[in-house]
Parts: structure tokens; C-alpha cells; sequence
């Protein structure tokens, strides 16, 4: 300041002098111009009034002039600013005191000027002045760096021109103008914030002279304030926050106004809170702010599992900035938006992950907002931590409260109990006391039950004495009884010997007497013809006699054989008549036969042989005892009235046949006894009326065997009528016949019997089969079934269902016959009994198979039996375990025919080891296969090329190709792939080896303990099967022919199921379609596939798989952006309400039930990839 | 009067089924009735009901109750190698057949808790078959099937357990199979490998493919004859042609209509085999 004065002073000094030269100067050269044009004394006197006057002027100056010289120069120098100068002014005069003075009053203005100037200059912001026009009057000190020059240099200058950068003083007094004395502002260069002040100047007159500036450097201040700002907005923040927290434990709740007001503070758009289950390391989604849900965006996250898990795991915020602009939409009512900027904070709770806030903004966040949430996350950890502990306690509390309740009823229900067991307790008490009195009875009664115990005691002892002696008596009666039957037996048996004896020489005599009584030879005189004949007549009656001893013993001893077949009624009659009518004539006596009508039918199935015999004897009798009269036959249907003794018999399956005569008649008395063996009425009869008296009893024996009686009405000399009634079906009787059969006891006394008279042989021998089957109306190309089968009922089961389907039946009742038979007629097939009498059914079996002429005929087993295995390894076609039902007949039925109606198959095996070779050929191979075996691949693809065969087994290992190789060179072929083949292999799969099988084999079998029976089984079966398919393609085109521009055409579909059959099966008729298929085991796999086919169309999802199952996989599969539309169809075997929702939900976007259907299959397809 | 009162209970029981059924898709229509009025009795008297249909109105309307009447239903009497006399037979009979297959799979159908499924996968370990074979084991009541899943199983009863493994035809200790807790086992992790576990109703779900055994025992007993029927031909249309069925001891396929598709394997312990052949005949008489 005093260096610019002292400038200043510099400045002036010349200013001064210059005047002074100037003042001294110009009165000097106007008087040299005044004396030359006056004269010289005029210039004298000139000179010397000038002198005067110039000492006059001196003194005038020096007195006068000078000071007031002094006086403007001072004035001047301090108008210009030159505060230094005083007037100098010695002069003891006035002059000199008002010198004196005004330097004075200089002195005090001056200092008073400086006083102010410098008190402006001491102010440390800037000051400025101007004047009306804006030019620069004033700055201080301060103000000189802002203007960049000294002040001095600006003073006088336009504010426009010397100007500050930071403001504009034009601008500030425009404000002014306008009545804004203040304003602030931000300087962005320097970042400083300055405060303006602005105030009109005033002369002293009021007028206004110009303005003032103030510019104040506000910067520290404005910091302070924003500091203080930020925090009460944290604060107050916060403090809202917790307020709003305060004791919310509903965990939804809580995340929606925590989420709410956090999004509202800090202007987010769209926010979501989640909350940690620390249990399994995941986050839940509990509220949302403005989000739009998105289909497929999780609210649910593992840690580490996206940006909200990330944050989660690091426990640290993150922050995102230029979100993609599809990655999150906000949507309002007016329009949509995407956010730029998401922040994403976890919060925690003693450094324990409690859950993760993420708020989505428009704007870029600031560190404000961001400091805010770091903030308010902290609350919010401890806020959910609460909650959670809250809503964990009252849960614990609730069960509590529960378990209390349950306790109580509880023990009310034991309380209960007990109430009820003490009201037992006193109960029992009560029957206690009441037992404790009826003890005292039971002593005393028992005291007198011991009393007479003791005398049954002794009873017992006496009955069981008794009951000794009775039961020896007893044992001594059975042994009697057996020694009786025993003794009849051999009595039987004994006469049925002798008569055989009997009759062998007797035969001689019969032949030899009637060649005697032919006389050939005419040696013989009347008299010795007459005996020869009498002899003859003689052993007819002998024979007739011993046949009837033999008969009626065959009947004690139960081996009468009956034979049930059809007989004539007619051919009974006429029988009768020629036999009789002769007699009759002889004797004089009238006989008539006389079948009724109608009612009576013309067939019997019974045993002719043996009813012929009865009417015979019936007959014999009649003659016998009629002198004169009548006898007369009488056939028809009984009486309703009749009584029959035997329950079987029923009036309308009988017929009876009644023999009439008028002879002597039978006391009523005897009317029984006439039946009994050698017994006849009269005893003197006999040798009146000549016979034996068994004729009779033989008669009703016989009718008893086929299921009838003999009944008898007689008045003593008007005569008699037996009726003998005979059923027309004697299968019961047979049967009841068969039960009432004696036991045959052991013999232990040898008897002799001659070959001949085997009785067993005798009824082989003799005897066919009782069931009359179709051998005599046998003809050439007719379809013939041959029952071995003992069992006739059974038989003629068989025999009719044979019959019904179109057989000629044979039936042969033991094994033996059997084998002639199927040699000898070479049925088309057997139907085999195991038990059998002789040799067995098995035995029949093997036999039949090594005869190779019998070897092909199929047989079906039927027995009681339960080895069907045994009888199927042995070739059978079939096995029926008895008692058979109808429709088990049927089927076997229908299994004969299936196997008569089918050529004989092939089958080639194709086995390296011999050995092997051999027991497979062993194992399959019966009748009706025919087995060849090929050792090498190509031995059996040449086989296979130049033959048909029905069924390959294959071994994998052979010596010159793969099975592999083969199978897949076979398949190849046109012509042979459709064989079915069997893989018969000793080596143990993988998945991957039998899923490749499996799409050329139609079975594996791998070798072991029970493989054998397996491919027995397998073979049969689809040796079986070929059948089926030949029809199956004959009857139709094999499949529709998929149309030209079918959708499927070209698809790529992946079917992912972990059932290759399944796999195979969809597959086949996709790819018959057209389609390309990809074939996935689970999920995992499936997941694989898709990423490295992208391009797929197409996915047929099973659900359930083992790694992973349908669901998860199509959860990931949606999770992935490129896959959201891929056509996914779900297969599963559920179908309960919900479960087809289940797999829309999981992703898939149809759904079908297993099994599947084809049509409907194709039908989905065809919608999802048109 | 009591028969009044038979028949109004037999009316409530009739329209409660149907009601579940149409509500939530479970049919106890075809069960035997006996059994499902015992169950309907017990929740009522547990749940203090006098009558069926008061009950009904809440099993209607309470999803949590009806769970707890679904449970009810699930009579889950299982035990480890139960009937050891069956494990042996199939140790012996049905064993040695599955291993002539390169893989097979077993539907263990009604699991229950799962302790047969164990068992089963115990055996096929033993018998060398656990990398071949895979066992779908299926219950229709979800918890029941997450308790089979996790497989622990209350310790009291191993003792009766580990008799039955050896009466079985056991050929290791039962007790390397196990971790024994204070009062529970668990079993190992591994023996679980090849098992599927699953939800799956007989009444009303369908067939699962080609099985090469399904074990079905004391399921068949609860439901009536033309219950069984459908269930049997379910088992048949998911069995290949020689599968093997298993039954419980006390279950037939006589009477079931069935019994002509399948052969005997043992009588005594309920093993069937379906035949290779159908005779054609037959089978359009059946439709």
C-alpha cells in the first residue's frame, strides 16, 4: 500500500514541475512580443513598470500567488489521489494558517480515508465497487487476485473488461436491479461454493452513485451443511426403518415394508427380499417391490447360485450397473421400463447370512444411497434375526401349547382309565369275595363228587373189565369174519377155478359128443346116436350149469366185468323171440313180446351180454314152472307208483321188463328166498323141475351190476311176474358198484391157476375198452386224437370234447394198448394219464419219443401230477394238472390243435462248443422242431441265406465274428431280418451292450443254473410267435404307409427313458415316420445331449429315472434360455388328479400315461411340431 | 331299527368315499368294506365325530385333516425279511432265473415304509445281482414313501430283524449292513442305489413297463375282488412273459379271475409266473 503511494508520489513530481515552467514561461514571451511594437520608452518605462510589476508580481506571487498556486497544485495532486501532499505554505499570514488548517483537516480526512480504505482491505473476500455505468470505483485487496491485476489498473474500466472468471458482476447487478440482493453458487471448475451480496451505493445527497459486491467463499460452510443434511437423511432413514421393523415377527411382512420403504428411500423401481434358510445353505424370495414375475425366474436361490446367492456367499453387496435392457421390466399402468442399475446387499446377523436385499433402479445409485443400504442393512440383519428367533419360538411355543393340550387330553384319557380300571378293581373285589363263597361251595361239593367218584371209580373198573371181554369177544367175531370172507373167497375163488377146469374137458366132450351124434361115418346104430346126443345135451346142460356156478362166483368174488355199450331193444326182442318162440310151440304154451311204443327207447347203454343173460334166465324159469297158459314179455316204462329198492332208480331213465307167466306161482314167503343161491322154492321142486336154483340169484346180481333190480309178484297157482328193471344209463350204478368192489385180502394159501385162467389176464385180454370210441368208423384222412387214459368217466370227457372239435377219438385204457395204438394208427395226437396201469404215462412218453414213427406226434399231458417241466423237457406240447376245469381242457384243446395245425419248425443254433451245441439240440429238440447247427458266424449266415428257419440261438463268442457282427449283418439282410433270435450267452451285459442287443434280439438269456429251462421256454415261445406274425402280415398291409409330408418327417426327437424297451419301441415308430431320433437314459444324459444337439425338435420325457428324474431334468432344461420353447411331452404310469399338472408345471407342455398309446403318441407329436 | 341305522352308515360311508375320490383323486371304493368302516370309525372316535358326515364336511374342507384320514388308510405293518420262508424261496426259485437276464427290474408295489425294499436289496446284493437289477418301490402316500427313502428304522425291533435275515437264507452278518444309532438304525446309503423311490397309486394309475418280478405282498387283501382283479391284470400288463408275481402269504390269485395267466412258482409263499403263452381263446372269452 505504501509502495503504490510512494508510485504514485513519482508520478505527480513531473506533473508539478511542468506546471510551474508553464506558469513561469508564458508572461515572459508575452512581453518580449509587447515592447517591439511599442517604443523604447515605452519599452523604458515598460521595462520598468514591468520590473515594478514584476517585483509587484513577485511579491504579488510570492505573498499571493505562490500560496494559491500551492494551494490548486495540493488540491490538484489531492484530487488526483495524491494523499501525501499538504500545502506548503510558511506564510506567518492567513494563508499560512488556513495552510495550516486545511492540512490539518487533509491530515484528519486523509487518515480517516485510509482508516476505511484499509479496514476494506482487511476484509479477506473480495469488495468491489462500481459506478452506475459498471465501471470499476472500487476493490480491495482481496478482489485483486480474483480480477488478475492490480486495482489501480481496473479503476475507471467497464466491468466487462477486467473481470473475474468465478462470477459475473453484470449478472450480480442484474439481480440487484431486479431486488435479489444474494444469491450462491457452485464454481464446477474449482469446486467451490461462494455466496454473492449485493447493495445499491448512495452519495450524501441519497442519490445512488453505484454498487457494491460482496463475494464470500462459502465452500467450508456449504460442506458442513451437506454433511450434516447426509446424516440426518441417514438417520432419519434409519430411524423409519426401525421404526417400521419394530416388532414385526411375520416374516412375509416384514420383507414387504422393509423392501417397500427401502425401494421408496432410495428411488427404487423394483426390489426383492430374501431370506437366508441357513439350513440349507439357500435363499427365499419373501417380498417383492414392483417386480413383474417372471415365468422361470426363481424365487429361490442356493448360495453361491446367481448374483443373490454370489452376495449371499462373499457376504459383500454388489453392485450392477447397465443392466441388459431385458433383464428386468418394470411395469406401470402408462408404460414399461427397464432399470439400469441393481444393487443387490446381503445383510447378516453375527456374521451369519440372514438374507439378501436387491433394489433395481433407474438412476445410477450414489454413494448416499449405497452407504444408506450398507447401513440400513445392518438393522435389517438384526431385524430378520429377531423375527426369525420370534416366529422359531412362538412355532416352539405353539407346539408347546399342542403338546400340553395333548397332554391334557391325555391324561384325561388316563384319568378316565383309571376310573374305569378302579371301577374294575372294585368289581373284581367284589367277584373276588363272591368266588371266595362259591370256593367254599366248590370244596364242599367236590368233597361229594370225590365221594362218588370214587364209587364210579370202581363202576369204571368193572365196565372196562367188561369192555375187555367184549372187545376180545369182538376180535374174535372180526377174525372169524375175515376167516369167513376168507374162507368165501377161496370158495369163489375155488369155483371160478374149477369151472374153468371144468370147462376145458368138458369142451372136448361137447365137440366130440356132437360129431358122434352127426353119424358121418354111419358107424353108429339109432340106439348109440340117441346117447351120443344125450352126452351132448348132457354137457350143454353142464356147461350151462358150470357157466352159472362160474358167473355167480365172478359175482362173490367182485370180478364181474361189466361192458357198457349201445344196445339194441329190437335186436333184444328178436333175440328173445327165436329163442323161445320154438319152446314155446313145443310146449303149447301162447308167448308174446310186447314192446309199448313210444316211451320206450330204442337204444340202452348197457351191457347187452349181460341183460340178454337176465331175460334168459327170467325166461328159463317162466317155461320151467308153466304147464299150460301163457307167457308173455312185457317192455315199457314202470309205473310212477313203483317203489325201487334201489334209491338210484327213477321211472323215467328205467325201463322195465317184465316176464309173465302162469305157472305154479311162489308162496309169499318164499317170494325172497327164491333169490338166494341154490335155494328154489320148494326143495323137492328141484327134482321135479330139474336146475340148479341159481339162475335166479345170478339174475339179480346181475341186475344190481348194471344198476337195476329184480322184483316179483306171484299168487300160488296163477303165476308169477319178474320184472327186472334196468336203468338206461348205468354210469352211477358203476360207480357205486366200483365202491362196493371187496378189498381183495391177501391170499396167503397159493392157489394153482393155470395161465389161461388168469382172471386178471382174462379181463385185459377179453374185455375192450368199455368206452365205445371211434377205431371201426376210422377213416383215411380223418383227424385222429388218442386218449391213454384209465379213467372212463374221464374218457369220455375227453372223448366227446375230441368229438366236438372234429377228432376221431381213440381211447386206450393202459399204457400198452397205447403205444400199439399210436403205432398203429399214427394218431395226430396223444392225449397222456401218468398214472396208468402197467407201465406209466412217462414210460409211454419216452417210448413214443424213441420210436421214430411216433416220435413227432405231439403229446398233451393231463394227470394228477406236478411236474409239468419234466413232461416239457420230455417234448410235450402241454400239461394239464388234474382236477381239470372245463376251460383248462379247452385250452389244452386249442394248444393240440395250434401244434397238429403248424408244419414242423426250424431252428438253427449257432454255438462254437460242441459240447454245448449238444445239449441245446438235446434240450429243444422234439417232434415238431427241427434243429440245426451252424459252429461259426459265417456257417450260419450262409445257413440262414440258403434256408428258412423259424428261430436262431445265437452264442456271442464264436471263433470267426462277433455275435454282434452277425446279428447285425443278419438284420441287414432283407430277407432274413425279421427271424427272431435268442442270445444265449455265458458272458455278463453292460446297459450299453444290451440296449445294442436289444435292437436285434428278441431275447437274452445269459447261461446258468436255470438258463436252460429259460430258453426252453423262450423258443417255444417264439417259435410260437412266428405263427402270429405270419398272420398278423397276411391279414394286412404290415404298417400304414406314413404320408409324404408327415411333420415328423426329418424331426430330431430325443426320447429319454431309462427302459430301452420302451426307448425301442417309440423309437421304431418314430423312425418309420421319418424321424431322427436321440435316445438319453435319465436326465443327466439328456442335459448332455441337448447341449450338443441344440437343433433338437422334440423331447419325450420319462419321469421316472433313475441320477435324475423327469421333472428336475425339464426344470433345467426350462432354466436355459435357448430351450424355453422346445416341445417337451412327459410320459408317466401316474394318473391321479394333479399329476398331469405336476409335469406342466416341471416344464413339460403335454402329457402321456403309460402304456403308450401309438395313435395318441403321433397325434401329440403332430400338434407340438407342426 | 339297527338295520336303519346299518344302512344310513353304509349311505354316509359311500358318498365320503366318493366325495374323496372326486376331491382328491384317492378311490377306496374298491376296498374291502370292513376295513375301510374300521378305518372311518377309528378317525371318527379319535377325532371326536359321531357321524361320518359331520366328518366328511371337514375332510372336504380341511386339507390337513384329510391328510390325516389319508394316513389313516396306509396300514403300514412291514417288517424286515418278513416271512423269512418267502426271501428263501426266492433266494432259490426266482433268483436263478433273473440271473439268465443281463438287467432286470423289480416294481415292489405297496412299499410302505420300505423295510421289504431293504430287504429285497440285501438279497440281490448277496446274490450278485444289485448291479443288474434296479427296484422300483412304490407307495401311494408320499410320506410314507420319504420315510421308505430314508430308511432309518426304530432299533427295538433288529433283533426279530436280524432272525428273520438269517431264517432267510442270510449269508453275512445282517449287522454290515446297518449303522445303529442310539435308537434308530439307518441302513447303508449304497443298498439304496439301484432303488427308485416313487409315489404311484394302484387304484388309479397305470401300468409300469416290462418287469421282471413284482412284489405286491399284503396289498391285494385290502381291496375287494374286482379291485384285485384290475390290480392283477395291472401286475400282468407290466410283467414280461415269465415274470414272476409275488403275493402275500395270505394272498391268492384264485379267484381273482387271473389265475389261468400265470403259473405256480411255490403255492406256499404266493410266487407266480406269468405264462409265455396266452391261449388266445381264452383271453376273448375274458374281454
Amino acid at each position: 500500500m505504501l509502495k503504490d503511494y510512494n508510485i504514485k508520489d513519482k508520478l505527480l513530481w513531473p506533473v508539478g514541475l511542468l506546471l510551474l515552467v508553464v506558469a513561469c514561461f508564458l508572461p515572459g514571451v508575452f512581453l518580449i512580443e509587447e515592447s517591439r511594437h511599442l517604443s523604447h520608452w515605452l519599452l523604458i518605462i515598460g521595462v520598468v513598470s514591468i520590473l515594478t510589476l514584476i517585483l509587484v508580481i513577485y511579491s504579488l506571487t510570492r505573498h499571493i500567488v505562490k500560496p494559491l498556486q500551492n494551494l490548486v497544485e495540493v488540491s490538484t495532486s489531492l484530487a488526483e489521489g495524491d494523499f501525501e501532499r499538504r500545502f506548503d505554505i510558511k506564510a506567518g499570514d492567513e494563508f499560512g494558517t488556513a495552510a495550516d488548517c486545511i492540512n490539518r483537516a487533509f491530515d484528519i480526512v486523509i487518515d480517516k480515508m485510509f482508516w476505511y480504505e484499509g479496514m476494506l482491505d482487511a476484509i479477506p473476500f473480495p469488495i468491489m465497487v462500481t459506478d452506475l455505468n459498471l465501471r470499476w470505483t472500487f476493490i480491495n485487496r482481496a478482489a485483486e487476485p480474483m480480477l488478475g491485476v492490480r486495482r489501480s489498473a481496473v479503476y475507471g474500466e467497464h466491468c466487462a473488461g477486467p473481470h473475474s472468471d468465478v462470477w459475473d458482476t453484470e449478472y450480480s447487478i442484474q439481480r440487484l436491479k431486479g431486488g435479489n440482493t444474494s444469491y450462491t453458487f457452485h464454481h464446477a471448475l474449482t469446486d467451490r461454493h461462494y455466496q454473492v451480496d449485493t447493495a445499491w451505493l448512495h452519495d450524501s445527497k441519497g442519490s445512488k452513485t453505484g454498487h457494491i459486491q460482496i463475494i464470500q467463499d462459502i465452500s467450508e460452510a456449504t460442506r458442513l451443511r451437506r454433511k450434516a443434511e447426509h446424516r440426518n437423511w441417514l438417520r432419519s432413514g434409519e430411524a423409519e426403518l426401525g421404526h417400521l421393523m419394530r416388532g414385526e415377527a411375520n416374516i412375509p411382512e416384514l420383507s414387504n415394508s422393509i423392501i417397500t420403504f427401502l425401494c421408496k428411500y432410495i428411488n427404487g423401481f423394483g426390489g426383492a427380499f430374501y431370506v437366508a434358510r441357513n439350513g440349507d445353505q439357500a435363499l427365499e424370495l419373501t417380498a417383492a417391490y414392483a417386480l413383474t414375475r417372471r415365468k422361470g425366474i426363481a424365487d429361490r436361490f442356493a448360495f453361491g447360485e446367481g448374483l443373490v446367492g454370489q452376495a449371499a456367499l462373499e457376504k459383500e453387496p454388489i453392485l450392477v450397473t447397465r443392466v441388459p435392457a431385458d433383464y428386468i421390466q418394470i411395469d406401470s399402468g402408462l408404460g414399461a421400463g427397464a432399470p439400469r442399475n441393481i444393487a443387490v446387499v446381503p445383510f447378516l446377523f453375527e456374521d451369519q447370512i440372514k438374507g439378501v436385499v436387491e433394489v433395481a433402479a433407474f438412476h445410477d445409485f450414489s454413494p448416499r444411497e449405497m452407504e444408506f443400504l450398507e447401513t440400513a442393512v445392518k438393522h435389517i440383519g438384526v431385524a430378520v434375526n429377531t423375527a426369525l428367533s420370534r416366529s422359531q419360538m412362538k412355532k416352539l411355543l405353539d407346539q408347546t401349547r399342542s403338546q400340553a393340550e395333548k397332554l391334557r387330553i391325555q391324561q384325561e384319557e388316563v384319568r378316565q382309565t383309571n376310573e374305569e380300571l378302579e371301577a374294575q378293581t372294585r368289581a373284581l373285589r367284589a367277584s373276588e369275595s363272591n368266588l371266595q363263597a362259591q370256593q367254599e361251595e366248590l370244596r364242599v361239593t367236590n368233597e361229594e363228587l370225590e365221594e362218588r367218584t370214587k364209587a364210579l371209580e370202581k363202576q369204571r373198573d368193572d365196565i372196562r373189565r367188561k369192555n375187555m371181554a367184549l372187545k376180545e369177544a369182538h376180535e374174535e367175531n372180526e377174525r372169524k369174519a375175515r376167516d369167513l370172507e376168507i374162507a368165501s373167497r377161496y370158495k369163489s375163488e375155488f369155483m371160478a377155478n374149477i369151472s374153468h377146469e371144468l370147462r376145458t374137458p368138458l369142451n372136448s366132450i361137447l365137440i366130440l359128443s356132437q360129431l358122434l351124434s352127426q353119424n358121418k361115418e354111419d358107424t353108429l346104430s339109432d340106439k348109440q346116436m340117441e346117447f351120443a346126443q344125450t352126452i351132448h345135451s348132457s354137457g350143454s346142460d353142464l356147461l350151462s350149469l358150470i357157466n352159472e356156478i362160474l358167473d355167480l362166483s365172478k359175482v362173490e368174488a367182485g370180478k364181474l366185468e361189466i361192458m357198457v355199450e349201445e344196445m339194441s331193444l329190437a335186436e333184444l326182442t328178436e333175440d328173445i323171440r327165436r329163442t323161445f318162440e320154438p319152446m314155446a310151440r313145443q310146449r303149447n304154451l301162447s308167448f308174446d313180446i310186447e314192446a309199448a311204443g313210444q316211451k320206450v327207447p330204442e337204444y340202452l347203454q348197457t351191457d347187452g351180454k349181460r341183460v340178454w343173460q337176465v331175460m334168459k334166465n327170467l325166461l328159463s324159469n317162466a317155461f320151467k314152472f308153466t304147464e299150460t297158459g301163457s307167457i308173455r314179455v312185457d317192455i315199457r316204462r314202470p309205473t310212477p307208483d313203483i317203489r325201487f329198492k334201489n334209491p338210484d332208480l327213477d321211472t323215467n331213465h328205467t325201463l322195465a321188463l317184465a316176464v309173465t307167466d302162469t305157472g305154479i306161482g311162489i308162496p309169499p314167503d318164499k317170494q325172497e328166498m327164491i333169490f338166494n343161491a341154490f335155494q328154489q322154492a320148494d326143495g323137492t321142486t328141484s327134482r321135479k323141475y330139474g336146475g340148479t336154483g341159481l339162475g335166479l340169484s345170478i339174475s339179480k346180481e346181475f341186475a344190481r351190476f348194471l344198476g337195476g333190480e329184480i322184483q316179483v309178484e306171484s299168487t300160488l297157482g296163477e303165476g308169477s311176474t319178474f320184472t327186472f328193471f334196468l336203468p338206461e344209463d348205468p354210469t352211477r350204478a358203476l360207480e357205486n358198484q366200483k365202491a362196493d368192489k371187496p378189498i381183495p385180502g391177501p391170499i396167503d394159501v397159493p392157489v394153482k391157476t393155470s395161465p389161461a385162467a388168469d382172471p386178471s389176464k382174462e379181463s385185459n385180454a377179453e374185455e375192450p375198452s368199455f368206452v365205445k370210441d371211434d377205431r371201426r368208423t376210422l377213416r383215411q384222412g380223418d383227424k385222429t386224437l388218442l386218449i391213454i387214459e384209465d379213467d372212463p368217466n374221464f374218457c369220455r370227457i375227453l372223448l366227446d370234447l375230441g368229438r366236438e372239435r372234429g377228432f376221431k377219438v381213440l381211447i386206450a385204457e393202459d399204457g400198452e394198448t397205447g403205444l400199439h395204438f399210436a403205432d398203429f394208427f399214427s394218431p395226430d395226437a396223444v392225449i397222456l394219464d401218468i398214472s396208468l396201469p402197467g407201465i406209466d404215462g412217462w414210460k409211454v412218453m419216452a417210448r413214443l419219443k424213441e420210436n421214430p414213427k411216433t416220435r413227432p406226434i405231439p403229446v398233451h399231458f393231463v394227470s394228477v401230477s406236478d411236474r409239468p417241466l419234466d413232461a416239457l423237457r420230455m417234448g410235450a406240447v402241454g400239461f394239464l394238472t388234474k382236477p381239470v376245469s372245463m376251460e383248462m381242457m379247452e385250452e389244452a384243446f386249442t394248444r393240440i390243435e395250434q401244434v397238429i395245425s403248424r408244419p414242423v419248425k426250424r431252428l438253427l443254433v449257432v454255438e462254437d462248443d460242441d459240447a454245448q451245441k449238444r445239449s441245446i439240440v438235446e434240450l429243444i429238440g422234439n417232434g415238431d422242431v427241427e434243429t440245426q447247427t451252424a459252429a461259426t458266424g459265417a456257417e450260419a449266415f450262409d445257413r440262414l441265406q440258403q434256408e428258412t428257419y423259424d428261430c436262431v440261438i445265437l452264442d456271442l463268442g464264436l471263433g470267426d465274428m462277433s455275435g454282434f457282427e452277425l446279428l447285425s449283418r443278419i438284420r441287414k439282410d432283407e430277407r432274413i431280418s425279421r427271424i427272431p433270435i435268442i442270445i444265449y450267452t455265458g458272458r455278463d451285459l453292460s446297459r450299453e451292450e444290451e440296449a445294442e442287443l436289444r435292437k436285434f434280439a428278441d431275447s437274452i438269456i445269459i447261461k446258468g443254473a436255470r438258463s436252460p429251462e429259460r430258453l426252453l421256454d423262450e423258443t417255444t415261445l417264439f417259435l410260437h410267435r412266428v405263427e402270429t406274425r405270419m398272420d398278423d402280415e397276411s391279414s394286412g398291409t404290415p404298417s400304414p404307409p406314413s404320408p409324404p409330408n408327415d411333420v415328423l418327417k426329418d424331426k430330431t426327437i430325443m426320447i429319454v427313458d431309462d427302459d430301452m424297451r420302451n426307448v425301442f419301441a417309440i423309437g421304431s415308430v418314430l423312425e418309420e415316420r421319418g424321424a431322427r431320433l436321440l435316445e438319453a437314459r435319465d436326465g443327466l444324459e439328456c442335459l448332455r445331449m441337448l447341449a450338443s444337439h441344440p437343433d433338437t425338435d422334440l423331447v419325450i420325457m420319462d419321469i421316472m429315472m433313475p441320477e435324475m428324474d423327469g421333472y428336475e431334468a425339464m426344470g433345467r432344461i426350462r432354466e436355459q434360455k435357448r430351450f424355453a420353447r422346445l416341445p417337451i411331452i412327459a410320459l408317466t404310469a401316474k394318473a391321479m388328479k394333479g399329476d398331469k399338472q405336476k409335469c406342466i408345471q416341471a416344464g413339460a407342455n403335454d402329457y402321456l400315461a403309460k402304456p403308450v398309446d401309438v395313435d395318441k403318441l403321433i397325434s401329440i407329436l403332430r400338434v407340438w411340431l407342426y | 331299527m339297527e338295520a336303519d341305522i346299518q344302512e344310513s352308515r353304509d349311505i354316509e360311508i359311500d358318498l365320503l368315499l366318493e366325495a374323496v375320490f372326486r376331491k382328491y383323486g384317492h378311490d377306496f371304493r374298491d376296498y374291502i368294506r370292513v376295513h375301510v368302516k374300521r378305518r372311518i370309525e377309528h378317525r371318527m372316535r379319535v377325532s371326536g365325530y359321531d357321524h361320518i358326515s359331520e366328518m366328511q364336511h371337514r375332510i372336504l374342507y380341511d386339507r390337513r385333516f384329510f391328510e390325516i384320514f389319508l394316513q389313516d388308510f396306509s396300514i403300514n405293518v412291514t417288517e424286515l425279511f418278513r416271512d423269512p420262508s418267502f426271501y428263501l424261496a426266492v433266494r432259490q426259485e426266482v433268483v436263478p432265473v433273473l440271473k439268465t437276464h443281463p438287467h432286470i427290474k423289480i416294481w415292489h408295489a405297496g412299499c410302505a415304509t420300505g423295510e421289504e425294499v431293504y430287504s429285497m436289496a440285501i438279497l440281490l446284493r448277496e446274490e450278485g445281482l444289485n448291479d443288474k437289477a434296479r427296484i422300483y418301490a412304490t407307495d401311494y402316500h408320499p410320506a410314507v414313501v420319504q420315510q421308505a427313502r430314508a430308511g432309518i428304522y426304530p432299533i427295538d425291533m433288529m433283533r426279530e430283524y436280524t432272525s428273520n435275515y438269517q431264517k432267510s437264507g442270510g449269508r453275512h452278518s445282517f449287522a454290515d449292513y446297518y449303522r445303529a444309532d442310539y435308537e434308530s438304525v439307518i441302513f447303508d446309503r449304497s443298498l439304496r442305489d439301484g432303488v427308485m423311490f416313487a409315489d404311484h397309486n394302484l387304484v388309479t394309475d397305470g401300468v409300469f413297463g416290462d418287469m421282471h418280478m413284482i412284489v405286491c405282498r399284503n396289498v391285494l387283501i385290502y381291496f375287494n375282488r374286482n379291485l384285485q382283479h384290475r390290480v392283477i391284470r395291472l401286475f400282468m400288463d407290466s410283467l414280461l412273459p415269465g415274470g414272476f408275481l409275488c403275493l402275500g402269504k395270505k394272498e391268492s390269485l384264485r379267484f381273482t379271475g387271473c389265475d389261468h395267466l400265470f403259473e405256480t412258482v411255490s403255492d406256499s409263499e404266493k410266487i407266480y409266473k406269468k405264462r409265455l403263452f396266452e391261449s388266445g381263446d381264452r383271453i376273448r372269452r375274458d374281454q
